[in-house]
């Protein structure tokens, strides 16, 4: 019942949206060779679907993004426990961390194209980068707020060394590194997807790019909503994951799918 | 505002309700016949339940308070205490009844509440979550700042008029929430056990100025929930006992310990026979209520 | 007893006792003893770069010294007025366009907080598009305006102004009950009620949400401008790379890593000054 609602109010307003998009094409208000209607987007689905263009490009930007998200949690997570715990990895990567992430990404491109020659390297540093500090950040400060108690309680009984982190911290972590997964998977996509319009000639970013020279405009729509598609997906995706994996937290108990 | 508000003079001089079916002490009111502030008939709310259901918190409410009255409520947690408070102030509808404010039909708001939780706004300081009510009625603010500092200093707070209320203890916030009301010298005081989260001590001065400011003001009229029975008995002229939920009317008791009574009252024989006669009588009140409580807890 | 205490003021703070407010302690020999490792790494590897490039392992041309950069940088700031209107054309746009997301998006927040039906429906649909990243909207928007100044201002506030949404409606919906009963009872309507109740009791959100805003304001204006622009740090980085300027590109990169460091650092600042009453947190 309510799982039937809520998917109502999701895409209930979609399809008011789309209404409105018709017409509003249909009485000329947008302009027809820009704004095209319904129908010709649907088309234009078709055409990227069957045309199998957009299979591939899909897939390269999973591809990458699988490559440069994985790397950068499974660097970003141990440093970010380093720098919750000891002083002495805390110093040493703070600057570099601290000084790194306000710094637009994207803004890193030429130089590390400069430093790695173009292709496919360029794009998943700089998108590795993004998820790597947002995870390093996030997750440093969630290893400083855990609770002392449950920390002097896992020593008093007898979790010492790395006992103490996989039985202890990581545990008690966990909740905050899947928030903060979610957060770095987003951003991820998003830096992904410009760097690919910005300086590649495949993926998804590219695909709207391409689409936008070549006027190809049915084809341009297609690329957003695939775009907002897979960034709700992958969202999902990671939704699920934790559920699976945290029966114990509370903090979406109660919550809707 | 004052639309809302029904003329009922014509029945003033009819009692308070007498429900109860064994009164402990039936009220020997004075016969001065003061005008009825507000009075309620009938009046029931219920809300949605878990289940689909409804849970009614009050049921066949009547009571009516007059000017310059202190009437306290009294009753176990949940049987609806704050809903009648806030079925007055006009921040609910009743699902049915009536509820009729008697206003003198001056500029005067009709009800002023001081909130369980105090409510009072983070982002003002104390003197401007004071003011607040006035700001919004129009007064210059010359005014409104002289009005704030006379309430502030009725209750010992004039010194911290530019401090933000995360600055305050708990007892002060409450104060605080008790000038807000008092500044917008409304027709009706409403009171939503403005000292339930305060400890013993803090709770007795408290408990002390509440008295000093009705005898400061004896046209004072207030409806006073608390779940404390000495509180009630300290301060009210007429305590009203409730039920486990649904809420209704159990008795009415008139405490009869003299306008002019003073801190000193607490340590007579009359005000402990009197707390212990109405503990007698809520005890089952609140054993049903907290098995009320477990029942929904336990499925 | 231990005072456990959040991220990072460990060290840096005392504890004034007559107030109980924390005060960073400032002096700089003081600074150094706690956090030597953080003022030497990056020493250490400015000057792995300084060597390796000086020694030619790799190339000078591509990555000149830091040393060499940061005279250029000088130069550049100092006698080169063209790279100041760059910076004055990125810091102009990245404020416009916050100003957009902040304006645009408290109006659309509190519009979707009051109104319910239609609200819940407009939440859900900017719910929709919010994991696009707003360059895709440059398209649709030139279609609109043409390849503009308004064209680049209105696509890099896509995101931002979706922020800014989320965060005024969170913080609206978080308001105390309590409070919001106790604005309208004593007699907050319309737009006293917005500008008493509901906007102050939601800036505990709104700010940390305007810093995030303006954080993707910046990397959208700096990605804007590689697209399309002439002017602006975005469009010297771009520009200079292809021509290989490589130390004009450097000093762009210098700059835009400043202003993202004060994005964030400055706005913290401007958050203690609109939210005082937050200063240790509004609960007991
Ligand atoms: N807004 C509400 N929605 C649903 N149930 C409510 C609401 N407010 C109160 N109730 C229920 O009504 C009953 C009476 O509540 P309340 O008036 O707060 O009692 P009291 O103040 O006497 O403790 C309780 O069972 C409570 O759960
Ligand atoms: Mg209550």
């Amino acid at each position: 019942m309510t799982a039937v609602r809520s998917w109502a109010w999701r895409i209930g307003p979609l399809l008011v949206a789309a209404l409105v998009w018709e017409l509003l094409v249909r009485t000329g208000v947008l302009d027809a060779q820009f704004f095209p209607p319904l129908h010709s987007i649907l088309q234009g689905f078709v055409e990227a679907f069957t045309a199998e263009r957009i299979y591939a490009d899909i897939a390269v930007t999973l591809q990458r993004l699988g490559i440069a998200f994985v790397v950068a949690a499974l660097l970003g997570i141990p440093l970010a426990i380093g720098i919750g715990r000891s002083q002495v990895i805390d110093g040493i990567s703070r600057p570099f961390v601290d000084t790194l992430y306000p710094v637009p990404k994207v803004a890193l491109l030429p130089m590390i194209i400069l430093l790695t020659g173009a292709g496919e390297v360029p794009l998943l540093l700089v998108t590795g980068l993004t998820a790597f500090l947002q995870i390093t950040i996030s997750v440093s400060g969630a290893v400083r707020s855990i609770d002392t108690t449950l920390l002097e309680a896992g020593s008093n009984f007898g979790a010492t060394g790395v006992r103490h982190i996989t039985r202890v911290v990581l545990p008690a972590l966990m909740p905050a590194i899947f928030s903060a997964l979610r957060t770095a998977l987003g951003l991820c996509l998003v830096t992904l997807i410009v760097v690919e319009f910005l300086s590649s000639r495949t993926g998804l970013g590219a695909f709207v790019a391409i689409s936008w020279q070549t006027l190809s405009v049915n084809l341009l729509y297609v690329g957003v909503l695939v775009t907002a598609v897979l960034g709700h997906g992958l969202n999902a995706l990671l939704r699920i994951i934790e559920r699976k994996s945290l029966p114990w937290n509370v903090s979406w108990a109660g919550a809707a799918p | 505002m004052t639309d809302k508000t029904s003329v009922v003079v014509a029945q003033v001089a009819g009692p308070a309700v007498e429900k109860g079916e064994e009164a402990v002490t039936t009220a020997a009111r004075p016969a001065e016949p003061r005008s009825v502030k507000v009075r309620l008939e009938g009046v029931t709310r219920s809300y949605p339940g878990p289940d689909g259901g409804a849970v009614v918190a009050l049921q066949d409410v009547d009571l009516a308070v007059r000017e310059g009255e202190f009437v306290a409520i009294v009753g176990p947690s949940g049987c609806g205490k704050s809903t009648l408070l806030r079925l007055v102030a006009g921040l609910q509808e009743t699902t049915s009844g009536t509820i009729d404010r008697h206003h003198s039909g001056s500029a005067r708001p009709d009800t002023a509440m001081v909130f369980q939780d105090h409510a009072l706004f983070p982002w003002r300081t104390v003197l401007r979550n004071v003011t607040f009510g006035l700001e919004n009625r129009g007064t210059p603010k010359r005014e409104a700042w002289e009005i704030a500092a006379r309430e502030l200093q009725k209750l010992g707070l004039t010194g911290f008029a530019s401090a933000y209320p995360h600055q305050l203890s708990g007892g002060m916030k409450q104060r605080v929430g008790i000038a807000r009301a008092l500044a917008s010298d409304a027709e009706i005081l409403l009171m939503d056990e403005p000292l339930g989260a305060l400890d013993a001590q803090t709770r007795t001065v408290l408990q002390d100025q509440i008295l000093d400011l009705r005898k400061a003001d004896p046209s004072l009229t207030c409806l006073y929930v608390t779940h404390a029975i000495d509180e009630a008995v300290f301060l009210a002229d007429r305590i009203i006992l409730m039920t486990a939920r649904p809420g209704r009317v159990k008795e009415e008791v008139a405490v009869d310990l003299g306008a002019g009574r003073d801190s000193s009252v607490r340590g007579t024989a009359a005000f402990a026979k009197l707390a212990q006669d109405i503990w007698e009588h809520l005890r089952s009140e609140v054993e049903a209520a907290m098995q009320q409580e477990s029942a929904r807890s336990s499925p | 007893m231990t005072v456990t205490t959040g991220p990072a003021t460990t060290n840096e703070a005392t504890t004034d006792a007559a107030t109980g407010t924390r005060r960073p302690r400032r002096t700089t020999r003081g600074f150094i003893r706690r956090h030597w490792l953080s003022v030497l790494s990056p020493l250490v590897a400015l000057a792995l770069w300084e060597f390796a490039s000086r020694s030619g392992m790799v190339s000078p041309v591509l990555f000149p010294p830091p040393s060499a950069i940061a005279v250029h940088a000088v130069e550049v700031l100092t006698s080169e007025p063209e790279f100041g209107g760059h910076i004055w054309a990125t810091v102009r746009r990245l404020l416009l366009t916050a100003g957009i997301a902040a304006v645009a998006g408290i109006l659309v927040g509190t519009l979707i907080t009051v109104t319910r039906f239609v609200g819940t429906g407009v939440e859900n649909l900017l719910a929709f598009i919010f994991p696009v990243p707003s360059l895709l909207f440059l398209p649709m928007i030139t279609f609109l305006v043409g390849r503009t100044e308004t064209a680049l201002l209105l696509t890099a506030a896509v995101t931002p102004v979706l922020i800014m949404v989320n965060a005024t409606v969170f913080g609206m919906r978080q308001i105390d009950r309590s409070l919001v009963e106790a604005g309208r009872h004593y007699g907050a309507r319309g737009t006293r009620f917005f500008s008493g109740v509901l906007l102050p009791g939601a800036m505990a959100a709104i700010v940390p949400g305007f810093r995030v805003a303006l954080g993707f304001s910046l990397i959208t204006v700096v990605a804007l401008e590689m697209v399309m622009s002439e002017t602006g740090l975005g469009a010297v980085l771009w520009l200079s790379w292809r021509i290989l300027q490589v130390q004009d590109m450097y000093v762009a990169l210098l700059v835009v890593a400043i202003l993202g460091l004060l994005v964030t650092r400055g706005l913290n600042a401007v958050m203690d000054r609109l939210a005082p009453w937050q200063a240790t947190g509004n609960t007991p």
